[in-house]
């Protein structure tokens, strides 16, 4: 019986190899844009930790255009799934970027603990659709950020940009932002809870706010173009000990980045195609998203803004110093 | 002659009562005390980032979880903690006993039921989650989908392995069923039931913490994980030092329910061992 | 049958013929009840997939975050083909048992330390019943601090948990050596170290074993805890991930992977647990469940 067994795990075992095993962490193809003909540099290799979301589309798109070996770097990605994990892992040498939402570095700021912005990512778009937006079920009677007083709203983290500037822009339009019951859920789930009642509004970004909308929603404000139009959506984000120990390092990366962030905010075909592959959702869904302003600069990011307005709803204790938390590169 | 009968008294030895409370005491506190004046040897001598002094600690303790925290956040998950056991004890008891009686639904479960129980629990998060959103009851359900397991094994196993000659005893003495179940079955399952208990209530620690890492904004784990991302590390180490505190506490409130309920089983084991 | 039995060696005859027949219908009876047994087992997996079929089928539940039993087996026999899949399966056993090892060996060695020495058991009793109970996953804001994603902070996590499970278990078989057989051994002169191992690690194996099977059911369920929160690459991680995506077929055949790996682990200490326990006979507290 066990010897019987046997053999039949060892047949299974060959059936499943000579089927043919996919491989879905394979390398894709050869990017077309690598240097083939100028000598063989020597590759350092970068990880870079980034969220499984559309934004990081112009990272997958500009690595596959070969645009880091360029450079002579072999990006890694590691997939965070929650910018508050980016952080211990840069300050633990484990990775060496994030790109990652600002209110990281502010909060690790606060505790001084040698966090810098050396560049920015993506931008939020100043005027027309925004890459986000708060929305509501049709028929909950909520049409504009006043009527989110005393509900029941949610966002992806409680404590960053998401609720800050929802209560800000509550505040503007002449609610009251205390009243706000924000809770926690991730984007993908934003739908269901919306359709199960279980919340009254949600700030989503596409495609998930596309969902909502296309099912009858209402978009009730974009909360970062109501309050800080343009405001950065991701930023690059390292520590101040690389910058101190291996400054060519991040000279490189800025570099580079600055570079694949130009090509990306010009070839948003690419950008589209690389977001369908790696998130796995089908091309028409990726055409409707809306892309952010890609851009290294951090001339407009209104992360100085973003502090002030922490500082104001007592998110954190003091502003930050800006000096030391932004050193575009 | 006289015969001296009376018996040879001996002085008795003066109770030693204080210096055995004292030895108790010293036994107890003196590992404990010696650990943090080391620690806070080492806090000063070499402070780390991520590990603060117990002084700290206990500042932090003090002004984060005595205050308004209390009640917004302890209260409530302890309360769901309350109501998940308590559900577990009781659907786990009721699903136990039906199943362990009846062979053929014991056969027709329970490969299932071994396979549910092998699920480790904390990866079923994402399903309650969605399918219940963020609610307390979202809560509550994982934790009792999580600890409901040792104890409705342990009832089916204890309730199985009632002694036959009990059974037939009480069945030829026309004891009803529902009179068997309640004198006999239970009582006889009740060690192994408490077994049990003993087991989720662990399972139900961790998973109170897991329920709030999603979906939260309020509760015990929610607010580690808060000072974690804020960097607030006395504040962070000061939760966990709670979370400590409660595990020893349901421990103690366990022992002394499962003392009080298996007293009868207690005496038997102390004679057969004497 | 025969009615009118007069002489013994009749009697012989038909009581071995009765006892021939008896012990025929018993086997038989066992065999028909262990066929039974399969049965039921089978029908009860088939029942529950059908209800796991019809639920989302009929709408009982919300078919877009409940996919039918179809389309997650579909799922599932696509993973298995992939390598990544395999791939993710090694980096949860790696963590799994290189924890459960750590653990182990430093709560065989403590444990049998501390347990042999009166003193210090008495010495470290409220320091272990303080620290045991701590939950794990409270850990886990602590272990991102200092490791990040690395694959310590996931170890940090398992081996706290698994290290009390064989630990206590330990504790208690050091101590339940046989007095008279240790009386024995101190007056034969037996020397310390060979009643140490002649005496006590006998005694202890059992409940290490035990400890042994309770923790490595532990040092899964956290593993996959510090993938799913912590973000070390394993199949939490791709749980986390393919709730992200909103792929929930993706998300429940994970969950079954997790379930069959759960069962192999606890069949296989289990099963060895029998072995070791099968030349033993001491009464033990802890029961094999």
């Amino acid at each position: 019986m066990k010897k019987s067994l046997a053999t039949l795990g060892v047949l299974a075992a060959a059936a499943l190899a000579l089927s043919g095993c996919t491989d879905s962490a394979a390398p894709p193809a050869a990017s077309p844009g690598a240097s083939g003909d100028a000598e063989p540099t020597e590759m350092t290799t970068v990880r870079v930790a980034a969220l499984p979301i559309a934004e990081t589309g112009a990272l997958w798109a500009a690595m596959e255009e070969g645009i880091f070996e360029e450079h002579g770097l072999e990006i890694e990605v590691v997939p965070a799934q929650g910018g508050a994990n980016a952080i211990p892992a840069l300050l633990s040498g484990d990775i060496q970027f994030a790109i990652g939402q600002p209110f990281g570095p502010i909060r690790a700021d606060q505790q001084d603990l040698g966090v810098v912005i050396v560049g920015n990512y993506a931008n939020s778009n100043a005027e027309g659709d925004d890459v986000n937006a708060v929305v509501a079920l049709g028929d909950s009677g909520i049409t504009r950020p006043a009527d989110l007083a005393g509900k029941k709203v949610s966002v992806n983290t409680i404590g960053a940009a998401g609720d800050l500037t929802i209560r800000k822009a509550v505040q503007d339009d002449g609610g009251d932002p205390s009243s706000i019951e924000f809770v926690e859920v991730i984007f993908p789930d934003v739908p269901a809870q919306l359709e199960a009642g279980t919340m009254d509004a949600a700030w989503a970004p596409d495609p998930f706010r596309g969902i909502v909308l296309g099912a009858g929603g209402v978009s009730v404000v974009q909360p970062y173009q109501a309050t800080i139009p343009g405001l950065t959506v991701l930023t690059s984000i390292t520590t101040q000990a690389l910058l101190d120990e291996d400054p060519e390092l991040v000279a490189a990366y800025a570099e580079a980045m600055a570079e694949a962030l130009e090509w990306a905010a010009s070839n948003e075909e690419a950008v589209r195609a690389a977001i369908a592959t790696n998130l796995e959702i089908p091309e028409e869904a990726a055409a409707g998203i809306t892309l952010p302003t890609f851009t290294w600069d951090l001339a407009d990011a209104g992360i100085e803004e973003l502090g002030d307005l922490a500082v104001e709803f007592a998110y954190i204790e003091a502003a930050p110093d800006y000096e030391t938390m932004i050193q575009q590169q | 002659m006289t015969l001296y009968t009376s018996t040879v008294v001996t002085p008795r030895r003066p109770a030693r009562v204080w210096a055995k409370i004292g030895e108790n005491t010293l036994y107890a506190i003196g590992l404990p005390v010696i650990l943090v004046v080391l620690w806070g040897i080492w806090a000063t001598v070499a402070p780390a980032q991520f590990f603060p002094s117990p002084v700290e600690l206990i500042e932090a303790f003090v002004e984060t979880w005595i205050g308004p925290a209390f009640f917004t956040d302890v209260l409530p998950s302890l309360a769901r903690l309350g109501i998940g056991i308590l559900v577990s004890i009781a659907v786990g008891i009721a699903a136990g006993t039906l199943i362990g009686l009846n062979r053929w639904l014991r056969d027709l479960l329970e490969p299932m039921l071994e396979f549910f129980r092998a699920v480790p629990p904390p990866v079923l998060l994402p399903i309650v989650v969605v399918l219940m959103g963020p609610t307390d009851a979202m809560k509550v359900v994982v934790i009792v989908v999580g600890s409901v397991w040792p104890i409705l094994l342990n009832t089916i196993e204890g309730v199985r392995s009632t002694d036959s000659v009990m059974t037939e005893t009480a069945r030829s003495f026309a004891v009803s069923r529902s009179e068997r179940l309640r004198f006999l079955v239970l009582p006889a399952a009740s060690p192994r039931i408490m077994a049990g208990v003993r087991q989720s209530l662990s399972i139900a620690l961790i998973l109170m913490v897991i329920s709030e890492l999603g979906y939260s904004s309020s509760g015990l784990g929610f607010q580690i994980v808060y000072f974690q991302r804020n960097y607030l590390i006395a504040e962070m180490w000061s939760g966990i030092l709670l979370l400590g505190l409660i595990g020893v506490l349901l421990a103690a409130i366990f022992g002394f329910v499962e003392r009080r309920v298996l007293r009868w089983y207690h005496g038997i084991k102390e004679v057969e061992r004497a | 049958m025969r009615t009118d039995v007069t002489t013994g060696g009749h009697d012989e005859v038909a009581q071995q013929t009765q006892t021939a027949t008896d012990a025929g219908r018993f086997r038989r009876g066992r065999r028909t009840r262990s066929a039974r047994k399969i049965a039921l087992g089978v029908a009860g997996i088939v029942g529950f997939l059908v209800t796991w079929q019809l639920l989302p089928t009929l709408g009982i539940v919300d078919p877009r975050y409940f996919p039918t039993a179809t389309e997650t087996l579909a799922q599932l026999g696509e993973d298995v083909r992939d390598l990544e899949f395999w791939r993710n399966v090694g980096r949860t056993l790696t963590k799994w048992g290189l924890g459960l090892l750590i653990a182990t060996v430093l709560a065989t060695v403590l444990g049998t330390i501390i347990g042999l020495v009166p003193f210090l058991r008495r010495a470290t009793h409220t320091t272990v019943e303080f620290l045991r109970p701590i939950p794990s996953v409270a850990l886990i804001p602590l272990a991102v601090l200092l490791f990040g994603y690395q694959i310590q902070s996931a170890l940090l996590i398992i081996v706290y948990a698994s290290f009390w499970q064989v630990f206590i278990q330990v504790l208690y078989g050091v101590a339940d050596v046989d007095a008279v057989a240790r009386d024995t051994a101190r007056s034969f002169g037996l020397s310390r170290g060979s009643r140490v191992v002649n005496l006590v690690f006998p005694t202890a194996l059992p409940y290490l074993m035990t400890g042994l099977r309770l923790a490595a059911a532990v040092a899964l369920i956290l593993a996959i805890t510090a993938e799913m929160f912590i973000g070390n690459p394993g199949l939490g991680r791709e749980i986390v991930f393919a709730q992200s995506a909103g792929n929930w077929p993706a998300v429940y055949a994970l969950v079954i992977v997790t379930g069959v790996l759960g069962l192999i682990i606890n069949l296989v200490f289990r099963a060895i647990e029998r072995r070791t326990l099968s030349w033993h006979q001491s009464v033990r507290g802890e029961d094999v469940l």
